[in-house]
């Protein structure tokens, strides 16, 4: 085989340079900015399952906590440990709410606005 | 005889042409840069003779980056960034670009083909994009294969030059 610019000049007079435009932009590299906008919606979409399993496993929590309050409520009032008249009871009531506000605003602050989350 | 490559300085002169050129972005358009500096892109096929081995060339007679037009688009972007190198780092005499590169001791192109090959490579994948996307998109060096994708270049060059990011 030969080498340099032999080999160069050997392959071009071989070759037919008709029908051989210069490449415009809707060549190769339209093709590859293509690849690359595609390959990012991937990672875009893959990024929301992965949200959807941090929100379902919180949520999935806070249920868990809220039923299970509820659960320990309605005992401790059939059992007497608690009553109606009991002053603590509007305390447990505010508690309750607050804890599924804060919650709500820990869901909400963590995973909608979280810094080193990608949006698309 | 083994002679050294200085890939720092071959990587500095990469970012002073995407500098000129203003890229900040991926896919690093070898061909708006080889276009900058007035050399045409054409696509041609290779003579069944050399269909195999050879990607591609530069032509100073008509001042042509000549690419095999059935090679991936990957290739071709490679090929022309490769050319583009020779131009750059000032070498004279150089080779068509081999699909595989030669390694023998008695070849004698192959200190600035490898030259050109490293140019090629800090052009199309510049650290400071690398470290960029990396962090915007939650990537490590081990997810080659989207980084790939993102930079328009192979998958084995896109791992080895993870491999090596600082």
């Amino acid at each position: 085989m030969a080498e340099g610019s032999d080999l160069k000049q050997e392959i071009l007079s071989s070759v037919s340079q008709e029908g051989t435009p210069p490449v415009d932009e809707h060549s190769f590299v339209a093709a590859l900015e293509g690849g690359k906008d595609d390959e990012i919606a991937k990672l875009g979409r893959k990024d929301v399952l992965e949200m959807r399993k941090q929100w379902s496993f919180v949520l999935l929590l806070l249920i868990t906590v809220i039923v299970l309050y509820d659960l320990w409520f309605t005992t401790a009032l059939g059992a007497n440990w608690i009553q109606f008249t009991d002053n603590n009871l509007i305390v447990y009531f505010i508690l309750e709410n607050l804890a599924k506000i804060g919650g709500l605003a820990y869901i909400v602050v963590n995973f909608l606005f979280d810094r080193n989350r990608r949006y698309h | 005889m083994t002679e050294t490559i200085n890939h720092d300085e071959i990587a500095g002169k990469a970012l002073s042409v995407l500098d000129q050129f203003g890229i900040t972005e991926p896919v690093v358009d070898a061909v708006k840069i080889a276009n900058g500096f007035g050399i045409q892109v054409k696509e041609i096929s290779m003579p069944p003779k050399y269909a195999a081995d050879v990607a591609g060339f530069y032509n100073e007679k008509d001042k042509t980056i000549y690419v095999q037009t059935t090679d991936k688009p990957w290739r071709k972007l490679f090929t022309v960034a490769h050319e583009l190198g020779h131009l750059v780092l000032g070498h004279k005499n150089y080779e068509v670009l081999f699909r595989v590169q030669r390694k023998d001791e008695t070849y004698p192109y192959r200190q600035i083909e490898s030259e050109a090959n490293s140019f090629a490579a800090s052009l199309l994948m510049p650290d400071f994009m690398l470290k960029k996307y990396l962090k915007k998109y939650n990537l490590t060096k081990s997810d080659h294969l989207e980084m790939a994708k993102i930079f328009g270049v192979s998958d084995s060059g896109m791992e080895h030059t993870l491999l090596h990011l600082n």
